[in-house]
């Protein structure tokens, strides 16, 4: 039986000490294992990872949002594998927010789909550091010496037989010191690492009691429902308070930045007085902005380029692409749940992202961040949107405001109008090309807004992670975005002379983390152009990817993989394949699609076809479903996915007029999983960036239309 | 005051009358397995079951569903043993989980009608959104759990 619960970290230690003693282990804020933490109040400053009861419950406290990418599941099975646990004795609950939970990035935060990659390691020495005090703790009761012991589900048994749990030794453990090296096992001896374990989250999502932010109800509780200048960084002009205050079960108006809240004792009430309200904006300078000016100032940057010739280069290919703003849209619209008073502040939110949480609360409040108590709920998707503090901070100043509890909800259409979007792009590529079609030089030029410096300005560390941001620790955050238009691959393509340059756009769109990140646009550039290079040479789009890439077999092994799953080069009559490959976030992943056309350019997709290489797949399902997202989330993007701005502000509002993947339209997608021994890397976002380009070029073989501006149907295709 | 039905349990709710069916649900009740999307009736995150069919409650005032036998996905069994919910358990259906209680809500409403839905039947019935892409899974879950009416029926 698994039992999620949210609660503190002063809760915890007193009720999991006091209450049921065992043994906790924990680790120091760079992640060492230190324990025992045996005796109630032995350290302020150390926080349990691990709890062993004396009845064999073992909680794990996990430090990662759970956002339906399974790190609930899948960073269990890494410590209960090394603990050598009993499977149905874990007990895992979402983490608290606390710096011993931080990343070894330093900040408590779930994305870069790096969860597993980060925890891989010390969640392994955790374990092992757990069953090596246990195994002494046996050998010290028996007076045997520890190699006649060995342990197993849950129990240290000796070479005689006899056996304890670990429920029996966790006192006797407890007063022990972790041993300096902890023994990992070898692969040969995992248990459930590699296994597909049932998701640990599952029973809870099938008959609607597993709790998500939207879902947080707390005695006296208000609600509250927010209206934000539909132009970005307008400001409020106007507003009927009186009317608003007059609506049923209104109890206050409260300004926030950039908006206004309408506190009432249920959400429709709130909503109603936010309607009573007939709030006004006024939009400002940034009314004059829209997507047309974007893209001609994008296009014009772009046509500064310099005409290359490369030489003596048999055929130039000079090629432009480019794709729009995307919404992000989890289904969980954003919200925050907050109770803050002169003492205390306590927020109860879905968020990616603890530790700007904690910023934001202790910047509003005035109380400093390790006092700031964060409960993290199920996460109704994430995608990157959930890396931003935005709502959180309207939440504190709201229940500041009123002294009570409340829930600050969004209406879909403020979720739709006030999201950070998927940046604008647009790329100008040249390749020059020999007589036997070899690139002999690759120049590109990148017209794109940032939300680099954005992040930086408001200290929130949501993108640390990304090699980008190193670059930028020695750099400018031009000439760090400069580098990662196709990094951090690095490129992996051979093509003589690489040169890529960037001008970084300033628009007044905000932007963000979106599922892949510069990824989605990268994947779709270099793997359209790569293709088109192979067709202008006349040569198999995966041969002559193959040619190109020499240094790094990964790269062969996930084409070579995806080519011999999907019958690459066999496609029934009717229908065409198209290829792309690209590795993110330190994982390979190769896809094909195979579709077919009609006249009335309906496309059929069959099937597409995957393959990863992401080291070890601790679960192999968890990978397959992750790269499964990847691609629909992908194609959803690249075939409808378009956020256009007028007179400074989004025009779509809803589902009704920004159209995103339903079930009829999802191709079946297969993924196969390379056999590796190396350390596992992410899998929540490499699934997204070469399908827009799997998707293009397959298109290409079917119509001879070259897609090279996103979304696809406003080129007339539907699915 | 506003009589409703909801799992066999009959409420008179003193509401306006025009307040949504989700939010006298979620809110007035604390049924919070019923989720709000969009709230125009476009991502099926709010279906419930009124005399059993599959509804959008976010655009359903709860004056429309007066006398109605109403039931959300905490009264489709007491104890997840749907065919639906047996289904997405074995199959492991749900990633992030919020549409899953309007996913399984629709897919029971389908099978009741279709016991043995086709491809087609499923594309037309299943309009609900997930942003987690488990379309796959929701198909094969359905059919898992016609193959478990079917069994059920046969035994």
């Amino acid at each position: 039986m698994t039992v999620i619960r949210n609660i503190n970290r002063r809760h915890f230690l007193k009720l999991g000490l006091a209450a049921t003693g065992g043994l906790l282990v924990g680790c120091s804020a760079n992640m060492k294992p230190m324990a025992p933490v045996g005796t109630p109040g032995a350290s302020g400053q150390i926080e349990a990872w691990l709890h062993f009861a004396p009845d064999g419950t073992i909680t794990f406290f996990v430090p990662a949002s759970e956002m339906g990418q399974g790190s609930e599941t899948g960073l269990t099975q890494i410590v209960a594998d090394e603990l050598d646990a009993d499977w149905r004795k874990m007990v895992s609950v979402l983490a608290p927010y606390d710096q011993v939970f931080a990343k070894p990035s330093g900040f408590q935060a779930t994305g870069g789909s790096n969860s597993i990659k980060s925890f891989w390691e010390p969640l392994r020495e955790l374990g092992a550091t757990a069953r090596t005090m246990l195994t002494e703790a046996a050998a010290e009761k028996w007076q045997v010496p520890t190699t006649s012991l060995r342990t197993e589900n849950g129990k240290v048994i000796h070479s005689d037989g006899r056996s304890l749990t670990y429920g029996d030794l966790a006192s006797a453990a407890a007063r022990r010191s972790p041993p300096s090296s902890p023994k990992l096992k070898s692969s040969s001896q995992f248990r459930y690492i590699g296994k597909p374990m049932p998701r640990r989250d599952t029973a809870k999502k099938i008959n609607g009691s597993a709790r998500y932010g939207i879902d947080v109800r707390l005695p006296d509780m208000l609600h509250a429902a927010v209206a934000q200048s539909p132009v970005f960084g307008g400001k409020l002009t106007q507003f009927d308070e009186a009317a608003a205050m007059a609506s049923p079960g209104v109890k206050a108006v409260v300004e926030i930045p950039d908006g206004i809240a309408v506190v009432a004792d249920s959400y429709w009430r709130a909503k109603k007085g936010l309607d009573a309200l007939k709030a006004v904006f006024d939009g400002g300078a940034n009314t004059a902005h829209n997507s047309k000016t974007f893209a001609a100032r994008m296009q014009a940057s772009l046509s500064d380029m310099e005409k290359e010739d490369f030489g003596n280069a048999d055929q130039v290919l000079d090629v432009r692409y480019q794709v729009p703003f995307v919404a992000h849209q989890p289904m969980e619209p954003m919200n925050c749940t907050a109770h803050v008073t002169d003492t205390f502040c306590k927020i109860w939110v879905p968020t990616q992202n603890q530790h700007v949480c904690g910023v934001i609360a202790s910047d509003v409040t005035g109380i400093p961040r390790d006092e700031i108590e964060v409960t993290t709920t199920y996460l109704g998707g994430g995608f990157g949107r959930r890396l931003e503090g935005d709502f959180v901070r309207q939440a504190v100043l709201i229940a500041k405001a009123v002294g009570k509890p409340v829930k600050v909800l969004w209406s879909r259409e403020e979720d739709m109008q006030h999201d950070f979007y998927r940046p604008a792009t647009a790329v100008r590529i040249q390749v020059g090309l020999d007589e036997q079609g070899r690139p002999v030089g690759w120049k590109s030029k990148l017209a794109a807004t940032t939300f680099m410096q954005r992040m930086i300005d408001e200290n929130i560390p949501a993108i640390s992670w990304l090699p980008v941001m190193k670059l930028m620790g020695h750099s400018t955050a031009k000439g760090g975005l400069q580098k990662s238009v196709f990094e951090p691959n690095p490129f992996p393509y051979e093509v003589g002379d690489l040169d890529i340059d960037l001008e970084v756009m300033d628009f007044h769109v905000p932007c963000g983390s979106h599922r892949s990140v510069q990824h989605s646009y990268s994947g779709f550039y270099k793997e359209s152009a790569i293709d088109e290079c192979a067709h202008a040479a006349e040569q198999d789009p995966l041969g002559y990817r193959k040619k190109l890439i020499q240094e790094d077999p990964r790269y062969h092994a996930v084409l070579d993989l995806a080519a011999t799953k999907a019958h690459w080069g066999k496609a029934p009559k009717g229908r065409f394949q198209g290829i792309a490959v690209h590795r993110s976030f330190d994982t390979y992943v190769a896809e094909i699609v195979e579709l077919s056309v009609d006249r009335e350019k309906t496309v059929t997709i069959h099937k597409v076809t995957c393959a990863v290489d992401c080291g070890i797949a601790v679960n192999p399902n968890l990978v397959k479903a992750q790269i499964t997202g990847g691609v629909l989330w992908g194609l959803d993007n690249a075939f409808f996915g378009e956020i256009s701005i007028d007179q400074g502000r989004v025009e779509q509002s809803n589902f009704h007029d920004y159209p995103v993947l339903r079930l009829a339209q999802a191709p079946k997608v297969d993924v196969h999983i390379v056999d590796s021994s190396e350390s596992p890397t992410g899998v929540g976002e490499p699934g997204v960036p070469p399908i827009a380009a799997a998707f293009a070029n397959a298109l290409f073989q079917a119509t001879g239309d070259r897609v090279r501006d996103l979304p696809f149907h406003k080129h007339g295709y539907s699915l | 005051m506003i009589e409703i039905t909801i799992n066999n349990r009959r409420h008179n709710l003193d509401v306006e009358a025009d307040t949504p069916l989700l939010w006298v649900i979620r809110d007035t009740l604390g049924l919070t397995g019923t989720k709000y999307g969009c709230g125009v009736g476009e991502c099926g995150a709010c279906t419930v079951h009124m005399n059993g069919e599959a509804v959008r409650s976010c655009t359903m005032e709860v004056s429309d569903a007066e006398g109605a036998n109403v039931t959300t996905i905490e009264g489709l069994s007491e104890d997840s043993s749907h065919p639906v919910q047996q289904a997405w358990l074995e199959l492991d259906v749900p990633q992030c989980g919020y549409c899953q209680s309007g996913q399984i809500m629709a897919a029971a409403a389908l099978l009741k009608e279709t016991p043995n839905p086709s491809d087609g039947d499923i594309e037309d019935a299943m309009t609900n959104i997930c942003r987690c892409g488990t379309y796959n899974g929701i198909r094969t879950g359905i059919k898992t759990a016609a193959k478990i009416i079917a069994a059920n029926k046969g035994s």
